[in-house]
């Protein structure tokens, strides 16, 4: 069977048409305005950007210089927490180091105007930020935990007590994070057992927080 | 009218319409699906949330010092007899 040209273009011509009134139909569905305006009132409207921001108000921890002596468990152990900040808790053969934090416990704010899901991750475990352990000494330790610096800050907080640093694993700390001002805030803790045989020198370990949207 | 030539005596509508018009009316009909398709498509993304992610930066430092052998100071207690 073939189709004369006057068929064919009879098609077109109602293909035309469905695709015409489909357009117009998926333009009216979307509330597309701007074609004609018979407004005699005028409108103001103001949009306001998604804003994602969390950022570290307290973004860092030295627990000082020192060392550790072979008494109590030829150990020195160390922490702080929301509860102990701005005081770092010392036990065991600590000598020398920090007994507080300028500016307290590692603290994140939601900044934004979103609420988000806050992870962290860490560029070192104990092994390769305290190293040392064997023999008397116990191993090195390096662990975390998060609380709410504020009360109502996160809907779902994980990780409240002190749990082990997995390096360069992302650690989930808190599913919903407020964002408004006077509940935005979370305390991050730090706790670090420090072997009497730790190498000497200087360490430092990077937390990177993301917050998602 | 010359008596020779060929008189097409074929009503309006029983002519054919030239391929020419038919390709016009099919780039027509493309065109206007396109802008459709389009349409749409922008109304979907302006309705699909996109996921921001926002990272932030905070470190812990220590520093490890070397132990002070201290015993060469311990006072050692004589006892002199004489």
């Amino acid at each position: 069977m073939e189709f004369s040209n006057k068929t064919l273009a009879w098609l077109v011509v109602g293909a035309i048409a469905i695709a015409m009134t489909g357009t117009i139909l998926s333009i009216n569905s979307l509330n597309m305005t701007g074609f004609v305006v018979v407004n005699t009132t005028g409108n103001a409207s103001v949009s306001i950007t998604t804003q994602t921001q969390l950022n570290f108000i307290v973004s860092a921890l030295s627990f000082g210089s020192g060392s550790v002596n072979g008494s109590g468990g030829y150990n020195c152990t160390m922490y702080i927490n929301k509860t102990t900040s701005p005081n770092i808790m010392q036990a065991g053969g600590c000598v020398g180091f920090n007994i507080t934090n300028l500016g307290g416990v590692l603290t994140l704010e939601n900044d934004g105007n979103t609420i988000i899901n806050v992870t962290l991750n860490f560029t070192a475990n104990a092994t390769d930020f305290i190293g040392g352990g064997g023999g008397p000494n116990p191993a090195p330790q390096f662990m975390f935990s998060a609380s709410e610096n504020e009360s109502g800050s996160c809907t779902s907080i994980h990780d409240t007590s002190w749990t082990t640093v997995v390096e360069n694993v992302t650690q989930d700390i808190c599913d919903g994070m407020n964002y408004v001002d006077t509940n935005d805030s979370l305390a991050v803790g730090l706790f670090v057992v420090l072997p009497s045989n730790t190498p000497q020198g200087s360490k430092t370990v990077t937390i990177l927080a993301q917050g998602t949207g | 009218m010359n008596e020779d030539t060929p008189v097409n005596d074929l009503s309006s509508s029983q002519r054919g319409i030239s391929n020419t018009t038919i390709a016009v009316l099919i780039v027509l009909a493309l065109i206007i699906t396109i802008i459709g398709t389009l349409a749409v498509l922008d109304s979907t993304s302006s309705n699909v949330s996109t996921q921001r992610i926002t990272t932030n930066v905070g470190r812990v430092s220590l520093q490890i010092l070397p132990i002070t052998d201290t015993s060469s100071n311990t006072s050692v207690a004589k006892n002199i007899s004489g």
